[in-house]
């Protein structure tokens, strides 16, 4: 193989795998419970990640005519507030799971992809459940 | 009798005797007698019609309304139409299998019938499979189909019985029953899926047979049939998605859709090096490397949707089903790769590659669309890897995958216009014409869309597409000219002749500018797209992008099976960005029993050359039907897309159609048409 193939090949192996490995990086988006959020703040608050808890009793707010939806994510133990925009899913509601998707802005979570937790049997979590149960919850919200 | 018991019975013939022609075969290659091989060819058709009896069951026990049966009763309801019932078969897990396997056995009976053993006379002119590679090439397949069928009849039986039938069952999930498409999509992936398990079986008779030239032959027309339905199967699902998921797009990059990609960009690298074996005789390794991937990705695709691992709009529920096709997928990989390095040393390409030629055109294009599968696969499982290694949950989203494959699409529909053109073994000076022509048409298209205030990448799109335009005519012209000068017939004449000679020339030339028009489709509709959402009071009117709504009524009706809610939208265009956007719109929201206050949402679209306009009913006043929030998505060119995806199946269609007179592969002018 003569010398300039063999820069050709390195030259295009490591261009792909820039593409590739450094696209992986930069798309990567996180997935924290509030609490974790909060132990990985420099994350968190940083980039796009994905937020999930369940809704808060008494704090959803949306107004149909702006579309404005408002709420607080909750996993027991922190909380954030979330602004998103469009109707809510027919299965959101209070104490149910939620997953928001967004970054944060000026402390409020900025959602713009929120999921539900597809299912009718959902049973909202009684009181004293850990973070860890809110999260194996909310993990199946997917 | 009941179908619960006649489907359990056949289900069972359909494994004994695809084990008997698994041993069968085996003792054919062992012993190498014919008459072992006569026996296991005669086995292919008793499967077939077994395996049809055990689908016929499921039919008949969904007609009939037989609760007794646990499929039924979990996937079917007294209320469904009848094109739901027919199709509910492929609608969950188990049924989804026995399909496949049934296809599987259709196959294996087609093969069959290709089998040279001895006295066996077909009236074709196909070659038929020498005794050699007949038993390894059956064997193989009878294989695959022991696998189906045995998780059928051990794991994911169809026919499970229920003790207490119920009076009623559940239906088939919604989403599923929204639209016709249900009846065709599954069917042409399935399709697509288990047509590449045959050149897979050519591959491995070829490595053990030691005869590494003729099965790429043989296999030509199975490889561009299963990549045939592989394609449309695309295009049906994106137009699918488009249709009904209700969010005006038509690719998610879902692991799922993902999955169902990764095989088809890898049959696509091995129609392409099996172009130049069959010319050169080059590629050998690569070509049985590209169909063991290819066929291992169709059992990766079903890993993924029946294991649970990973989240997707496609997923059946998780369960032991999805290791066993782990199992098979890592038995499917190391029996064609195992088989690739035994024989490696003896399967020597006659030639050297020069980059500038149609084989190292070809070659670079093989070698983009496996990079591409690749890309796919890493993209898809890297979520499970950060898991495994850090514990932190992640996902992975579409902007990666369109980050990464933009370039590479740019990149393949370049060599996709400059391959053909530049001739096999060594590029002369004699090119450069056409090169400066290409070129040229390249840079005015995208000069064209600058000039048009498009942004770069659509500019380039369009740039693409006059090249690829530009490509095609540039062959087509050099053929009919040698042609007509060389037969001293009209030019005219000459095209038609060899149209109609050189069919795989002309198609592939359709299926490329299928694609380069699929690619303009694309950018425009993904760079370009509008969406807005607002609520609106009866009488109210909305004027945004070009267009003025206008919400008349909100309303309800009872279809039998479902609740349809509906909203009755007045569009009219009011500046040109609206154009064709007229008409009355009904967008709708179907509530089904089973899913509770969950609507399903049936978006009313408008198709136009130009703007698609799309039509979503979010949310409606419940008591007095005074509002109704709706979201409107105006996207350029996407029936192009819809169009572009008929072309590519035209031009497939177009090399398959079977000749009057066999394939005149060299006459005059063809070599260059």
């Amino acid at each position: 193989m003569k010398p300039k193939h063999i820069i050709g090949i390195v030259v295009v192996v490591g261009a792909l795998a820039y593409l590739i490995f450094g696209g992986l990086g930069r798309n990567l988006v996180y997935f924290y419970t509030p609490s974790e959020c909060l132990q990985n703040q420099a994350t968190c608050q940083s980039r796009q990640v994905r937020l999930g808890g369940l809704v808060k009793a008494g704090t959803v707010n949306y107004d149909k005519d702006t579309l404005d939806l408002r709420f607080v994510v909750t996993d027991g133990v922190s909380e954030f507030p979330v602004q998103a925009k469009g109707t809510p899913p027919a299965l959101f509601g209070e104490n149910r799971g939620v997953v928001v998707e967004g970054r944060f802005q000026e402390g409020t979570f900025v959602s713009t992809n929120l999921l539900v937790k597809h299912s009718e049997g959902y049973q909202a979590p009684k009181e004293g459940y850990t973070p860890e149960q809110i999260r194996k919850l909310i993990e199946e919200a997917k | 009798m009941t179908p619960g018991l006649l489907g359990g019975i056949a289900l069972l013939a359909t494994l004994v005797f695809s084990l008997v022609g698994l041993v069968l075969a085996g003792l054919a290659l062992w012993a190498q007698d014919r008459r072992y091989l006569e026996a296991a060819r005669r086995v292919a058709p008793m499967a077939l019609l077994a395996a049809l009896t055990s689908f016929g069951a499921l039919e008949w026990a969904l007609l009939t309304h037989d609760f007794s049966v646990r499929y039924v009763a979990l996937h079917h309801s007294v209320k469904d139409p009848l094109w739901v019932t027919l199709v509910t078969p492929w609608a969950a897990l188990e049924g989804s299998i026995l399909l496949w396997g049934t296809l599987q056995t259709l196959y294996t009976w087609l093969v069959s019938r290709r089998v040279d053993a001895g006295g066996f006379k077909s009236a074709s002119t196909t070659p038929l499979l020498d005794p050699w590679r007949a038993p390894v090439a059956l064997g193989v397949l009878f294989a695959i189909q022991v696998f189906f069928f045995a998780v059928m009849v051990f794991v994911a039986h169809p026919f499970d019985a229920l003790p207490n039938p119920p009076a009623d069952g559940r239906g088939p999930n919604p989403l599923l029953q929204n639209h016709w498409m249900m009846a065709v999509h599954p069917v042409l992936m399935y399709l697509g899926f288990v047509g590449l398990s045959v050149p897979f079986a050519y591959a491995l008779s070829a490595m053990v047979a030691r005869r590494f030239q003729s099965w790429i032959f043989e296999t030509r027309w199975w490889t561009l049939v299963a990549w045939g339905f592989l394609s449309t199967a695309i295009f049906a699902g994106a137009w699918w998605s488009y249709e009904i998921l209700g969010w005006g797009g038509y690719w998610a990059w879902d692991p799922v859709e993902n999955a169902s990609f990764i095989p088809w960009l890898l049959a696509t690298a091995f129609l392409h090096t099996t172009q130049v074996q069959e010319r050169r005789g080059m590629f050998k390794p690569w070509n049985f490397a590209y169909i063991t991937l290819a066929f291992a990705a169709t059992v990766f695709g079903t890993f993924l949707t029946r294991s649970g691992v990973i989240q997707s709009v496609h997923a059946f529920a998780d369960g032991p089903v999805g290791a066993l096709f782990l199992v098979f997928l890592l038995g499917v990989l190391v029996v064609g790769l195992g088989l690739l390095s035994k024989v490696s040393g003896e399967v020597r390409d006659a030639g050297e590659v020069r980059w500038k030629s149609r084989e190292g055109a070809l070659l670079a294009g093989s070698l983009l669309f496996g990079t591409m599968a690749f890309v796919v696969v890493i993209g898809t499982l890297w979520p499970l890897v950060v898991e495994a290694l850090s514990a932190a949950k992640v996902s992975i989203g579409a902007p990666f995958f369109n980050q990464v494959s933009a370039p590479m699409g740019v990149a393949a529909l370049l060599l996709m216009g400059i391959g053909p053109v530049l001739p096999w073994r060594n590029a002369g000076p004699q090119i450069r014409r056409n090169l400066l022509l290409l070129g040229s048409a390249l840079l005015v298209g995208t000069a064209l869309g600058l000039l048009l205030r498009l942004t770069l990448g659509v500019s380039l799109s369009l740039g693409l597409l006059a090249y690829n335009l530009c490509a095609v005519g540039v062959m087509i012209d050099q053929g009919v000219k040698e042609r007509s000068r060389a037969l001293g017939i009209s030019r005219w004449k000459a095209f038609l002749e060899l149209a109609s000679s050189s069919r795989r020339r002309f198609g592939s030339h359709i299926v490329h500018v299928g694609f380069a028009l699929a690619a303009v489709a694309i950018a425009f509709s993904q760079t370009y797209r509008f969406e807005e959402a607002k609520t609106l009071n009866l009488g109210q009117s909305w004027q945004t992008a070009g267009v003025e709504l206008r919400l008349r009524n909100v309303g309800v009706e009872d279809q039998g099976n479902r609740q349809s809610v509906y909203a009755l939208v007045e569009m009219r265009a009011v500046d040109r960005r609206g154009l064709w956007a007229d008409g009355t719109y009904t967008t709708r929201l179907n509530f089904y029993p089973q899913m509770g206050n969950q609507g399903l949402a049936a978006p009313d679209l408008k198709y136009t050359l130009y703007n698609d306009y799309y039509l979503i009913l979010q949310a409606f006043d419940t008591e007095r039907g005074q509002w109704a929030t709706l979201k409107l998505v105006v996207t350029p060119l996407v029936l192009w897309l819809w169009i572009a995806g008929g072309i590519i199946a035209l031009g497939t269609l177009y090399i398959l159609w079977p000749s009057p007179q066999p394939q005149r592969e060299r006459t005059a002018g063809g070599a260059t048409a």
